[in-house]
């Protein structure tokens, strides 16, 4: 009754997808990792001098910054080979990675106004260039998710994603360069202390470090993950036609 | 003898005219965006208090933010007029390359805004109390070049959001962030200007604008015939 | 502002509340974000499952 033909190309691939649970080894290494470095944080790493507590809020905050651009470029990159190669996989990693890239994104633009508004008395820091990018880029992986949603053709879904994705990597050095020029001349902003300056001690530079490792690793394993429930959706909606 | 189609920019300016007499024949749309416009630099007087910004002051930020929306107004019916009888495929079998039906609506765009932007521009001189003079010229160069980005990232979209059930939404939340750096260097570049700050100050600004303006409109280009049903 | 980060000041600001926020905050939209992608297999599996059967019946 249905297509059988894609059904039955699909079949082979199709019966470990349905069995393998999307959760695997990596993002359970990766989950104990965060647990390890919210203990880490917590526990043995020193209080910073002037900040107190909230200085920590750092580590969570930097390395989601990171892991989010790797996610972010990862949707570019893969934009790119998809409309290179029309391979799907491509469509639906760089789908995974933006989606995932949106989360980091948030725990960037959530943890940023909480520590700045403790330390700096202000609640957004527009002269903060990695918040201001990250602010931007998150309306820009959020368009490109409302646009996935918006188109129902697979095919064009495919198709539109992949340019906006490629647009919007475009856009973002745009993005820089006028925000840096607009500070830059409206706000001589006296030289701004992030405790991320390599002048750390040595336990707060590990835990840095380590941070930023854990949530790399956490980032891929989401993207796996989020990667097989995109499969799991289209073979669903496959079997539905 | 069997005529050769027209080359690219031949056929984009074909193009240009046809959406432009369509336009003109009704000039409802026109006629829309020019009172929104108008009527938006009104309305944003009154958000402000004279006594603290002087309105003179405010004109650079009122005048992009004007622009920005009545842009958007004007850009969604470049595509909605060829849904309606499906002219979209009249132009796709005709024997123009893909780019030059990109290339033939953007400029129509260009100029619909550009006829707008000719009346608010006096508007905003109007009702903000500016000082008539050569900066106005300034002003008008800034906003040719922030309207050739505004128009090429614009075109793009609005050829991608007519293919969905949300154009009208869509078209605004994918076009926006693409407008920040030409909003905001453009109002920098007219602050000055209107000051009668000398041009090298606003030099800075106007570049990121050009060189926005080469880069999209370069790619927005490319990636035209992806928009389009294969 | 800046005065609060000079080296002069030596007991730290008490700012354990913001920490907390921040911290259970970030856990929690991990924590959400997963459930969520755990969701939605379970619904895909669930919807492909019920079709199999009348997909070779025709």
């Amino acid at each position: 009754m249905t297509a059988a033909p894609t059904v039955a190309r699909s079949s082979a691939s199709s019966r470990p997808a349905l069995q393998r649970p999307i959760f695997d080894w990596l993002f359970v290494l990766a989950a104990l990792g965060v647990v390890a470095i919210y203990v880490r944080a917590i526990y043995y790493t020193p209080i910073e001098a002037t900040q107190g507590a909230a200085q920590k809020i750092y580590y969570l905050h930097v390395p989601a910054a990171l892991a989010a651009y790797i996610a972010v470029s990862l949707t570019a990159l893969t934009s790119i080979v998809y409309l290179w190669l029309h391979d799907e996989r491509a469509d639906r990693l760089a789908e995974a990675s933006a989606e995932v890239g949106l989360v980091f994104l948030t725990v960037v633009l959530t943890t940023g106004p909480l520590w700045g508004h403790k330390i700096w008395g202000a609640w957004w820091a527009w002269w903060d260039m990695r918040l201001t990018l990250t602010l931007f880029l998150w309306f820009v992986v959020a368009a490109y998710l409302v646009v996935r949603g918006a188109v129902e053709d697979a095919a064009m879904r495919a198709r539109f994603s992949a340019v906006l994705g490629i647009l919007g990597a475009l856009l973002i050095p745009f993005i820089h360069l006028s925000v840096y020029l607009f500070q830059a001349r409206l706000h001589p902003m006296p030289i701004v202390l992030k405790p991320s300056e390599p002048s750390l001690p040595p336990q707060m530079l590990t835990t840095f470090l380590l941070a930023f490792l854990v949530f790399a690793v956490l980032c891929l394993a989401f993207i796996r993950v989020r990667y097989r429930v995109g499969v799991l959706r289209d073979l669903a909606a496959e079997t539905i036609t | 003898m069997t005529a050769r189609p027209p080359g690219t920019v031949a056929a984009a300016w074909l193009i240009a005219r046809k959406d432009l007499a369509i336009e003109f024949r009704t000039r409802t749309a026109f006629l829309s965006s020019l009172v929104f416009a108008v009527l938006a630099l009104c309305i944003l007087y009154f958000a402000w208090d004279e006594s603290i910004i002087a309105p003179a002051d405010r004109a650079p930020g009122v005048l992009w933010v004007v622009v920005t929306f009545s842009g958007l107004l004007g850009l969604q019916r470049s595509f909605s007029i060829e849904e309606h009888d499906r002219g979209i495929d009249a132009l796709l079998v005709a024997p123009t390359s893909r780019e030059a039906i990109y290339l033939g609506k953007a400029i129509g765009n260009l100029l619909f805004l550009c006829a707008v932007q000719a009346v608010t521009l006096p508007a905003l001189v109007l009702f903000y109390n500016l000082p008539v003079g050569p900066s106005l010229l300034g002003v008008a160069a800034v906003m040719l070049l922030a309207t050739i980005g505004i128009v090429a990232v614009g075109t793009l979209f609005s050829a991608m959001a007519v293919n969905t059930r949300m154009a009208e939404l869509l078209l605004p939340m994918l076009s926006l962030p693409f407008f920040v750096p030409v909003l905001l260097n453009a109002a920098q570049a007219t602050t000055r200007v209107l000051a009668g700050r000398p041009a090298a100050e606003a030099w800075p600004w106007l570049r990121i604008i050009i060189a926005f303006d080469i880069v999209f409109v370069v790619a927005c280009t490319m990636a035209f015939p992806y928009t389009l049903e294969e | 502002m800046i005065a609060l980060l000079s080296a002069a000041q030596t007991s730290p600001v008490s700012s354990w509340g913001t920490f907390h926020v921040a911290y259970a905050l970030v856990a929690v939209i991990y924590v959400g974000y997963a459930v969520s992608l755990w969701t939605r297999a379970r619904r895909y599996r669930r919807e492909i499952e019920s079709e199999k059967p009348s997909s070779t019946g025709g």
